[in-house]
């Protein structure tokens, strides 16, 4: 049997543990009370103790008999006997007047005998309604709300208007108590169960000791036992959660402690109720069954108080096994709620915040400056009038007025000011650079201010009309430098092939011929790509945007350069969405990318290869990738490629001007598009992204 | 059209450049034309009033009077072909040059071949304007005539001949001048079948079609390529 998973073991060590812990309870408190006492102290030094204690309790009866005086106004009409000092037949009493004559007294055959304890004194006051004609003034009207019963239904209704007199009329009367205790307890009231127990605890005072720290032994065994084998269950090997471990731990501590607080309130009560209330009509009752139900109430209710503490702590261990605490309290489900559904709508809840922000904006916008002002100082002058006008100002109420008003006015007036130098401002703003703020009726700083304003404005358009020119200095540079440079070329172009058509008859001239042709005409491309790349890169160059498709593009470019990719045994593997890709962009500045992208691919792949063309949609744009196997080792990062005049074959013998990447970058970036190369090794990869428009 | 007939023309060369004028005497005079030869927008414009000129070759950057200026008072008078021949290069002056009334418009460094080509075509479609007959069966655009009783296509007077398939979208496109098809319509209308995953199929067939009736194909005049869209045949070529 393994007792560690055993149901049976739990449940008898829970139990036990309770029973251990109310007796260590029980005889530490025992062991409180003989300290408290003094029934661990020797024998003559227990007496005094005894009789201490004893004597402290008279105040009980004392104070009964105080009651009992108050009610009666004239002692000396009622037979005292009468008193009602409940379980304390053991007391002795004597009431003397201020005179010191005894009115009453049971002391009457047994002085002498039995009474051992010294004289117990109360002394108070009487305050006695003196009987004489109080005049009508001297009386107080005090109203009382009714309460009675009538035909077994209740009232509450009737107000009744009682004259009182005056605290003057009142007398003060002195009497004084003499109370006495008999030695010999012979009458089983308190106390004698006070002395009994005294007694009972003297006795026993060796055991209690011991008694308690056994059990508290024992139930701290118990304790680390059930911490121990909590979790572990027959036939599971890790530990296990069951239904009530996934109960929210704080709600179940709260419904601990207010099991265990109704506990200690029906104690109270019972207290309460067996000592004090019942004791006063059943006293046999209350000796009876009253307490050993005291006693028993109390230690059932303690133990069971104490097993739910060890099932509590049992699941808290079981849960702290499996890290499962915080994540069991009801605050964190909560907490985890309100945090998955904030995280949920964050956006939204942002969005209403953004918008309530800006529609307070709004609105505080569409006020004039001017109004705004006036609305604030308004404000402002009429609070200060509600605060001040509580302080008494005298003579100085104008003054202050009058250098309010001045003070509002001056603001408004500066208001006014700061309204024509936004204006001016605004203008500029939306571009009109050559706006002038009107400085005539400004003064001081405003007018240094809105000077300023004005010379920025200068500087600024000075600023735009040099870049302008520069701009055009730019454009009419590109032309003008492709003119002259294309003039001469066609020439040197032409007559080379008016040489080639010659007749000539040395083979080292054809040759020379040769070399020319090829050069001029790589030299009209290497121009023809240079102008195009400074025009792209520039910026120079005009971009009409419209809508279409890209994947009829890609299937129009293919069929262009399909041949071309034959011809050097470049298989082409597509793989593309079936969406529609649309994208606003220039179609001729985007054929002249792919034109550009897939040159390369013919021109630097490595023959019987494949070359994929990826298209796809990914994060609202479409996506192009190309890869290829490169023919040459590339020893150069994808960003360096796309610099003008690079090229991936360090000989640079391949036809070409090595500017075909930057160019397609120029142009992709016009186009608000995305052009990246990678690189890993033979792998050549180049990966074009536009926004998909709608 | 006999090289007799073709030897009788009197073309017009004009650039500030005395070298490129040496070049094209030498092309057109081994190509069997007789040459004028001038040296600005001014001179030129005198030697077409004064002599029968058939066809004008000439830059527009010139000194004293420019080739766009000097083309305009040529068109108040003459409806010659005028090719322009020039360094700017930009989409702008292209279409400036060919809105203000040049036929052609041909940038520098030219190819010597092409260039030829293109004087040919301008002098045949020269000399056929108000000669050629359109027959319900024939289609005419610009120097193209598709003829579909006998399945012949002519360009600039010269037969091409085209694989069925060619012909089939050229005879499309020509029905429908300047109307756009997608790869995917000239799919369905031609092969007559489901078009999936064979638009660079079509392509391919276009730019076949392309270099036979183009002169340069890198610059088609006729048969165009609207990138993203599809492919069209313009009416208003010259």
């Amino acid at each position: 049997m393994n007792l560690k998973s055993n149901f049976i073991v739990k449940c008898i060590a829970i139990v036990l543990f309770a029973v251990f812990l109310t007796t260590t309870l029980l005889s530490s408190a025992c062991i409180i009370f003989g300290i408290g006492s003094g029934a661990f102290e020797t024998e003559t030094e227990q007496k005094e103790y005894k009789k201490e204690i004893l004597e402290s309790m008279l105040w009980y009866p004392a104070s009964s008999i105080r009651r009992d005086l108050k009610g009666f106004a004239e002692l000396e009409d009622i037979p005292y006997d009468h008193y009602n000092i409940y379980h304390s037949e053991n007391v002795l009493y004597e009431i003397k007047n201020v005179e010191g004559k005894v009115i009453y007294s049971n002391l009457d055959g047994t002085e002498g005998e039995i009474h051992i304890y010294d004289e117990y004194t109360f002394s108070f006051l009487k305050e006695e309604y003196k009987n004489q004609a109080i005049p009508t003034d001297e009386l107080y009207e005090e109203t009382t709300t009714l309460e009675y019963e009538m035909g077994g239904n209740e009232f509450v209704t009737d107000v009744e208007v009682v004259l009182q007199p005056n605290d003057k009329y009142y007398e003060e009367k002195n009497y004084s108590v003499d109370i006495y205790l008999k030695e010999n307890l012979t009458a089983n009231d308190t106390f004698y169960y006070a002395s009994e127990l005294f007694d009972y605890v003297a006795k026993y005072k060796t055991i209690f000791t011991p008694i308690t720290i056994i059990s508290a032994i024992v139930s701290l065994v118990l304790f680390i036992f059930l911490m121990c084998v909590s979790g572990h269950k027959e036939g599971v090997k890790d530990i296990h959660i069951s239904r009530f471990d996934r109960f929210p731990i704080d709600f179940l501590s709260v419904v601990y402690i207010g099991l265990t607080v109704l506990l200690g309130c029906g104690i109270f009560w019972v207290f309460k109720t067996v000592l004090y209330d019942m004791t006063q009509y059943h006293y046999d009752v209350t000796l009876g069954v009253g307490i050993p139900f005291l006693v028993g109430f109390c230690i059932v209710g303690v133990v069971l108080d104490f097993a739910l503490f060890a099932i509590l702590s049992m699941t808290t261990a079981v849960r702290l096994k499996t890290r499962t605490f915080i994540k069991s309290t009801l605050i964190f489900m909560v907490l985890k709620f309100v945090f998955n559904f904030l995280k949920w709508n964050w956006k939204n809840i942002c969005k209403i915040c953004r918008k309530s922000v800006d529609f307070t904006g709004r609105m505080l916008r569409k006020i004039p400056l001017v109004w705004k002002t006036i609305l604030i100082v308004v404000a402002i002058l009429f609070s200060e009038f509600v605060i001040l006008g509580i302080i008494d100002w005298g003579y100085f109420w104008p003054a202050v007025w009058i250098l309010n008003v001045i003070l509002g006015v001056a603001i408004i007036f500066v208001a006014i000011l700061l309204k024509d130098i936004k204006k001016g401002t605004e203008e500029i703003a939306k571009g009109n650079i050559y706006k002038k703020i009107d400085t005539k009726y400004m003064f001081l700083d405003i007018k240094d201010h809105a000077e300023n304003i004005n010379n920025i404005n200068d500087g600024i358009a000075k600023a735009v009309a040099e870049q302008m020119k520069s701009e055009r200095f730019k454009t009419e540079l590109i032309t003008n430098v492709s003119h002259d440079i294309k003039t001469p070329l066609t020439s040197i172009i032409n007559y080379v092939d008016l040489l080639e058509k010659e007749e000539i008859n040395n083979e080292t001239a054809k040759e020379y011929i040769d070399v020319l042709t090829r050069q001029s005409s790589r030299l009209k491309k290497l121009i023809e790509d240079l102008l195009e790349a400074s025009k792209a890169s520039t910026g120079n160059i005009s971009v009409n945007f419209s809508q279409f498709e890209l994947g009829i593009l890609l299937a129009q470019a293919l069929g262009e350069y399909e041949e071309c990719f034959a011809k050097n045994n470049l298989q082409v593997v597509i793989n593309k969405t079936n969406e529609k890709l649309l994208v606003m962009a220039d179609s001729r500045h985007m054929w002249r990318i792919f034109d550009n992208i897939m040159n390369n691919i013919a021109k630097y792949a490595q023959p019987n290869t494949r070359v994929y063309i990826d298209v796809i949609c990914k994060n609202n744009n479409a996506e192009i990738s190309f890869r290829n196997i490169s023919k040459d080792a590339l020893n150069i990062s994808g960003d360096e490629l796309m610099e003008r005049f690079v090229r991936g074959d360090s000989s640079r013998n391949t036809e070409g001007s090595g500017l075909g990447l930057s160019i397609a970058k120029s142009l992709t970036e016009v186009q608000k598009g995305k052009l990246d190369i990678k690189i890993d090794g033979d792998l050549f990869k180049v990966r074009l992204a536009f926004p998909i428009s709608e | 059209m006999s090289l007799e007939v073709e030897s009788m023309y009197n073309i017009l060369v004009c650039d500030d450049e005395k070298d490129i004028v040496n070049a094209l005497d030498i092309y057109l005079k081994s190509e069997g034309y007789n040459t004028i030869l001038a040296y600005n927008g001014a001179e030129a414009f005198e030697k077409v009033q004064s002599e029968e000129i058939h066809l004008v070759l000439m830059d527009i950057m010139m000194p004293v009077l420019d080739g766009i200026t000097a083309m305009v008072k040529i068109r108040e008078f003459s409806n010659i072909p005028v090719i322009l021949l020039t360094a700017k290069g930009e989409d702008t002056d292209k279409i400036l040059g060919l809105n203000v009334g040049a036929d052609d418009y041909v940038t520098k460094p030219f190819n010597p071949v092409e260039l030829m080509a293109r004087v040919k075509s301008q002098l045949r479609r020269y000399l056929m304007l108000g000669g050629g007959k359109v027959s319900s069966q024939n289609i005419q655009i610009g120097g193209i005539e598709l003829d579909d009783t006998s399945k012949k296509v002519t360009v600039d007077g010269e037969k091409v001949s085209l694989t069925p398939t060619e012909y089939d979208i050229l005879r499309l496109l020509m029905q429908n001048p300047d109307k756009v098809f997608s790869p995917r319509e000239i799919y369905v209308k031609v092969w007559k079948d489901d078009p999936y995953g064979a638009e660079s199929t079509v392509a391919v067939h276009i730019r076949h079609l392309r270099e036979k009736i183009e002169i340069n194909p890198a610059e088609p005049r006729y048969l165009k390529v609207v990138w993203g869209q599809g492919y069209k045949i313009e009416r208003g070529v010259r």
